[in-house]
């Protein structure tokens, strides 16, 4: 094999891996969602809300925070310890996750909790 | 979005080059520090971007990691049977060539692999259903054949030795508790040391080392090397324990009598094609085979389909781009290491060794590199295949399946 073909595949390569990364990250953003505007629909969405916290439940392994906005949805946020991270009643939250539905309610299962207030 | 991806994924090469280039420094080392730090890093960027930065770490680290392997017999657990075949071409002067080989490898199996990622997302559910029990047996089978070819009942004994006493000392490694990179001492000792000390009694020189523009391989055997090597590192992906190692292993029995140049081929392609294709185990069964992946799952919890095409794009992206920097970084190594005597070189990187193997495993670590050096030379001395050594990871892979 020449060296000149394995070198023009790999630049082939890049470049379409280039266009592919410029087409596909439009859709990999994630908007922002109101809590009111999910539903069934939504199951299985990577979401993104932010909320004021009004309720927290802290176990060992899990915490599960109520969010008002002002409707409300429950968001179950498992502890990892590399990403603990302390959220109090009246902080304002950003939550990125998985909607979910239990017992025949939404909620959204947290990947990213951030205190932005 | 598109820019904060670009810049993920040029941070991924530029971490993938530091971790491939230096030996003891793995990809899972990098990974374990994005996800600690993950909560400080997500106020700068988003979620698939930290993917986006590990996933292209990991594919510039395969395309990578052969440099050391083959120039300075330091390999880790995805190139060690790559180290005697590399090394081999770099006392015939044809060092760039062992590179550009594990670069065809790494290449050509990963435009095979991507273009069966849409088979592999229907059969891997069922795939690992149906064969998951058997794999402890086909991987016990795959040994009793590798010892059952040597030529010689005293060959098959010593074949037999070396793969339980490398089988027997992974299992103390991999079970010792606060032991720091345990692969690092064993496979350095079994793989890297040991050559290093043959090539040092047989007073080995570097010869002049030459850039040759193309490469002669028989098409079929490089179609044999390129299939063997992306069906191996696929199917080893999608099942727990088990790496391109065992890959390596499977593919050569699988593939037949290889040459050095195909079997070359074969190692860059498994490597490459294990990292990208354990993607599929995340999307569809929400495993992680590798330390890269884990580190995403960790982050980002799943992955639905866009972020998989993000990745498989970023893949293909710095696989492109690590083409270009293994090569050149090939052409730097061999002018500097023609310049060097290489008894020196042999000295200098053993030490290099012993103090990044005290450095991350203490003492302990200097015991295990000393016995796995013991056993490394063991299959020079009586003749038989160096892969028996991959017993270390072997053994306790079967015996996790089958107890």
């Amino acid at each position: 094999m020449k060296e000149k073909t394995l070198l023009k595949t790999a630049l082939i390569c890049s470049v379409l891996g280039l266009l592919v990364l410029y087409l596909i990250s439009d859709y990999i953003a994630i908007d922002e969602k109101s809590v009111g505007k999910i539903t069934l629909d939504n199951k299985d969405e990577i979401v993104k809300v932010k909320g004021i916290v009004d309720k927290v439940i802290d176990t060992e392994k899990v915490a599960i925070i109520n969010i008002i906005q002002p409707q409300e949805m429950t968001v179950v946020l498992f502890k990892n310890e590399n990403r603990t991270i302390k959220i109090n009643e009246g902080n304002e939250v950003e939550i990125i996750g998985k909607v979910d539905e239990y017992e025949g309610r939404m909620e959204i299962i947290a990947n990213r909790a951030r205190i932005i207030g | 979005m598109f820019f904060e991806i670009l810049i993920a994924v040029l941070l991924g090469i530029l971490a993938g080059i530091f971790t491939g280039l230096i030996p003891g420094v793995h990809i899972n080392l990098v990974s374990l520090l994005i996800v600690s730090i993950s909560a400080y890093l997500l106020n700068i960027f988003s979620l698939p971007s930290l993917g986006v930065f590990i996933i292209s770490m990991a594919i510039t680290h395969t395309f990578l990691d052969v440099l050391p392997a083959i120039f300075l017999g330091a390999p880790d657990a995805d190139t060690a049977l790559g180290v005697l075949p590399g090394h081999k071409l770099l006392l015939k002067g044809m060092g760039y060539e062992a590179v550009k080989l594990t670069v065809i490898g790494s290449l050509f199996s990963l435009i095979i692999a991507l273009f069966l990622f849409p088979l592999f997302i229907i059969i891997v559910p069922n795939v690992y259903e149906t064969l998951q029990p058997f794999i402890g047996l086909i991987l016990a089978g795959v040994v009793f054949y590798m010892i059952f070819v040597e030529k010689g009942i005293d060959k098959k004994f010593w074949a037999l030795a070396v793969f339980l006493m490398a089988g027997i000392l992974g299992i103390i490694d991999l079970t010792m508790p606060n032991l720091k990179q345990p692969l690092f001492p064993m496979l350095s000792g079994l793989f890297g040391v040991s050559m290093l000390v043959v090539s040092l009694s047989n007073k080995t020189e570097i010869p002049k080392q030459r850039i040759t523009d193309s490469i002669k391989i028989p098409k079929f055997e490089n179609i044999r090397a390129l299939v063997a090597g992306t069906f191996s590192g696929s199917i080893v992906s999608f099942f727990p324990g088990m790496g391109p190692a065992q890959a390596a292993i499977l593919a050569s029995q699988l593939a037949g009598r290889l040459g050095t140049y195909t079997f070359l081929i074969l190692i860059g392609g498994i490597n490459t094609v294990n990292m990208a294709v354990s993607l599929v185990s995340l999307y569809t069964i929400n495993k992680a085979r590798n330390g890269a992946v884990l580190a995403i799952r960790e982050i980002m919890t799943a992955i639905d389909l866009n972020t998989l095409i993000l990745f498989l794009a970023a893949i293909l992206f710095a696989g492109g781009i690590a083409v270009f920097l293994a090569l050149f970084l090939a052409k730097i190594f061999i002018k500097f290491i023609v310049k060097v005597n290489y008894s020196m070189m042999c000295i200098s990187v053993i030490l290099l060794i012993v103090v990044m193997v005290f450095y991350f495993s203490s003492w302990i670590g200097l015991l295990i590199l000393t016995v796995a050096t013991a056993i490394g030379i063991i299959p020079n001395v009586v003749n038989v295949k160096r892969s028996h050594s991959m017993g270390c990871l072997m053994l306790p892979v079967i015996l996790f399946f089958l107890l």
